[in-house]
Order: C-alpha cells, then structure tokens, then sequence
C-alpha cells in the first residue's frame, strides 16, 4: 500500500487551465464553456437542475456501485486486484465503476455529474478522494458508457483516451460481460494515466520544474 | 547666416522622422498604467477590456507577472523596441509581458516579454528560462494567429500571454528559492566543519558507514518489493495538486464529455479497422484477408 502524501510535498497548486487537456462543457446541453460558470451561459443548467431532474437519493460512493447484481463475487475479487495493482503505480486517481440501466432519454454524462456530486461524502479523506475519482458509468439498458472525472484528476487526462480505450472494449460491453470490461478498462488505465504523467513531466521540464512537481 | 540655415536644415532632418508619430520609440515612458491597459483612443470595448483586466491584475496579484496591453493609434517607427523599453520600465524588477497591437495595422498584435532584473542563476538556468520564455511567447502568438478579429486576437492574446508568464512567475519564484536552500545548507555546512575542527573526521567516518549501510539495506528492499509490480518504471506517479475549475456550482465535479455507445455494426467496424492495422503493419499478402 502506497502511503498518501501531503500538499507540501507535491508542490505548489498550480491553477488546473495551465495544465488542462480538454475543455468544459455543460452537463445539460452539451455545449462547450470558455469558463468556469456557476450555470451554463447558453441552457442556464447548474448542480441544482441536476438535483431537480433526479430528484432521488444518491447512492453511496463505492469502487463499484452495482444496484442491480450484474457483477459475480469473483468478478468484484478480479475488480479489486486491478485496482489495487493500478493503485501501487498512481496512488491518487479512485476510479468508480456504476453499472444502471438508464431511461434512453437520459444522458449518461449528465446521470454522472450528478452521482459524482450528490453521492454523500462523509469525511475530509473522501472530499479529497472524490475529487481524485473517475466513474465510468455504464448504462447496461443501452449499451453505453460515460467516464467523468472529479475536479483533481480531470486536468490531466485526455477524452480521446478514455474513448479510444472503451472502444477496444466493444465486445465485452456488447455481450454484457461487464467484469471483463472493466477488468481491461482498469488494466488499460495505466496507459492512460502514463501517458498524462508523461505530458505533465514533459510540459515541467520545459518549464524547468524540478522531478518532485 | 550660412550656419544658422545648415542648423535648421539639419534640425530639421532629424525632427522630420518623427513627425506625426504620437509615440516615439525614444521619448518618455507614459505613466505605468495601473490597471495594465494603456489605450488612450479607447479602442478596446468596455466588456472585453474589463475582462483583459480581471485576468492582467490576476497574473499580477497571484504570480507577480506583469502583463501590459498597449493599443495604438498608430505604428511607431520601431514597434518592437517601444515595447521591450515601455515593458522594462513598467515591469518593476519582475517578468513582465507586453501585448502591443494597432489597430488595421499588418503584424498586430505582437508579443514582447523579458524579466526586468539580472537574475542570480547559473547558466544552465538562465538559458532554460530564455528557452521557456521564448517558447511561451511563439506559443501565444501561434494560438493568436488563427483567430479572426483583431478584438479577439487582442482579448485572447493578453489572456495567453497572462496565464503563460503567471505561470513562468512561479517556476522562476521555485528557482530563487531552490538556489537560496541550496545556498544556505553550504554555508551552514561550512560554518558547522569551522566550529568543530579537527573532531568531525571521526563522527564522518561513523555517520558515513551507517549511511551507507541504511542505504544498501533499503535498496535491498525496495528492489525485492518492487519485483512483479507495476509497468510504471521509477515507483509510483503522483501528479500535481491543481486549483480546480470549479463549476456549475457543483462541488466535486463539473462533468465529463466521453459517451461511447455500442452497437453491433460498430463491432464489425472496430474488428475491421483492426486489421487494416495489422495488414499495414506486416504487409501481410493482401490475397489472405
């Protein structure tokens, strides 16, 4: 196990815009914002029409939330060894596998954005561990797949990875063998995640940062 | 007479070059204005000079980068000159950026930036922080070109150029501070060998043999603990804390753009591209596929 390390020791924050890959969009409708807005300029939508559209309780914040029983015990133990093994090599993301089926209506993007938001969270570890979390949700109603990011972790990962990645994956979602899936998104993470690190060192060095930022 | 003409003939060939430029390359520096906007025609619109300001007195508060934007009503002789003086003058001792541009002018706007102190670095660090800068200000301009309007290329432009020195401010405020550790643990170092003179040698010798072992004794466990583990070379990766873009007034997340829906046909799709791959990679006969 990976001991957690304090601010001081990685550095100085550095605002997450220097360092961002993509950009913002609205949860709602899509479209893309310049900057960080309290509600989309274009639909008027925030973290509370979230709330009103689903106006239910949240469920708890797990490595795999799963209402519905899709995934065996031994493919929860599979679940777990990766993500252990992937926790060794970067011990700050938590990655979040939500299996639900979905109205088709409703977008998986905007049902994430709100699970990530209105999932309680209990102590100051968890607000630091959300904000270092990934879900990937998956819609097993309609075959499809989502991966949002908490505030901490999203300025370094690259969309077109995370597609790239689940399209390799098309098989195992298609015939619903969701363990598999994830077992691979897991595996295949590190490489998204190495590929971020590279950028981050690549982009430091240019700018003379020493190793330990 | 003869002398009093050739002086105001040559008087008058050296006024003549600079009449009708407004701004002469080596007349006063205009005061430093304080919200980092000199445009005394009033060409920028209110709405985007207030936001080139929100963004100038941020870099300048959080990371002391000084960002100037100067519209001019006409070109002066040498742009470029006028901007690197103004910048120097303005800049305070610290890194400063100067956005110059005139309006219907080709070759507007452009970008100038320098630090306006001799820093106290070796060279390595000096020629690294020259190449950064550099490329910091070829990066902002190639992000302006493509941009339509001159009012855009203006907004867009002094923001880049705010959050690129901001950013260059604090790895140069990580340097000084790196240098001065660096500086004060030789000289405690020295001063600690002066006071005890000759008695260090055999403490050395002890500390120096402990040391030693700790360290094989630690590489001897890190090397068993590290076999079979990650792909990762080096031990684990751990990135940089960030100030989020919080957003939408949700605390943890603003949201994520990746949706990847599956459909049958797609398979096919994906299982065929595949090995289009493969048959380029190994220029396989094409009469098996």
């Amino acid at each position: 196990m990976v001991a957690d390390r304090n601010q001081s020791e990685l550095g100085e924050a550095v605002p997450a815009q220097w360092l961002a890959v993509n950009g913002m969009f609205c949860p709602g409708c899509h479209r893309a914002v310049a900057e960080a807005v309290e509600q989309c300029p274009a639909c008027g939508y925030s973290g509370g029409k979230a709330v009103d559209k689903f106006p239910f309780t949240a469920p708890e914040w797990q490595g795999v939330i799963d209402p519905d029983g899709y995934l065996g015990d031994g493919e929860r133990r599979e679940i777990e060894e990766a993500t252990v093994r992937l926790r060794e090599s970067f011990p700050q993301p938590r990655f979040c596998f939500c299996l639900v089926g979905l109205e088709r209506e409703t977008d998986p993007r905007e049902f994430a954005f709100w699970l990530m938001n209105a999932s309680p969270v209990r102590d100051a570890e968890e607000e630091r561990r959300r904000l270092w979390s990934v879900l990937f949700l998956i819609d097993h109603a309609h075959h499809r797949v989502s991966v949002t990011p908490g505030y901490a972790i999203e300025p370094f990962l690259n969309e077109e990875s995370w597609r790239s990645l689940l399209q390799w994956e098309v098989r195992s979602f298609l015939e619903g063998d969701y363990g598999t899936a994830i077992v691979r998104c897991l595996n295949g993470a590190a490489a998204v995640l190495s590929e971020a690190a590279l950028r981050v060192q690549e982009k430091s060095g240019r700018n003379g940062r020493d190793s330990s930022w | 007479m003869v002398k009093t003409i050739f002086l105001v003939v040559i008087g008058a060939l050296l006024v003549l070059p600079m009449a009708g430029q407004a701004f002469p390359v080596s007349g006063p520096v205009p005061t430093r204005p304080l919200d980092g906007i000199f445009d005394p025609e009033g060409w920028l619109e209110e709405s985007i000079r207030a936001a080139m300001v929100r963004k100038i007195l941020n870099a300048r508060e959080k990371q002391s980068a000084q960002v100037f934007v100067v519209v001019l009503p006409e070109r002066p002789s040498d742009e470029r000159r006028l901007a690197a003086r103004w910048g120097a003058e303005w800049g305070q001792g610290n890194l400063w950026g100067v956005l110059l541009h005139v309006p219907g002018e080709t070759g507007f706007p452009l970008f100038e930036a320098d630090l306006a102190r001799s820093p106290v670095w070796n060279d390595q660090q000096k020629a690294e922080f020259e190449r950064s800068l550099a490329e910091a200000l070829a990066k902002v301009r190639r992000r302006d070109r493509v941009l339509p309007g001159e009012r855009e290329q203006v907004a867009r432009g002094a923001a880049d150029l705010a959050d690129e020195l901001g950013y260059l401010s604090m790895v140069m405020r990580r340097m000084d501070r790196h240098n001065a550790q660096a500086r004060g643990d030789r000289a405690q170092r020295r001063s600690g060998q002066e006071e005890q003179g000759g008695r260090i040698l055999p403490a050395a010798i002890v500390i120096g043999s402990l040391g030693g072992l700790s360290v094989l004794i630690l590489f001897l466990l890190f090397r068993k603990s590290g076999e079979g583990k990650a792909e990762v070379e080096g031990g684990p990766i751990w990135f940089p804390e960030t100030i989020p873009r919080k957003r939408f007034r949700a605390p943890w997340s603003g949201g994520g753009n990746v949706l990847v829906e599956f459909r049958r046909n797609e398979e096919g799709d994906i299982l065929r591209g595949a090995l289009r791959k493969f048959r380029a990679t190994k220029r396989v006969d094409n009469r098996f596929w």
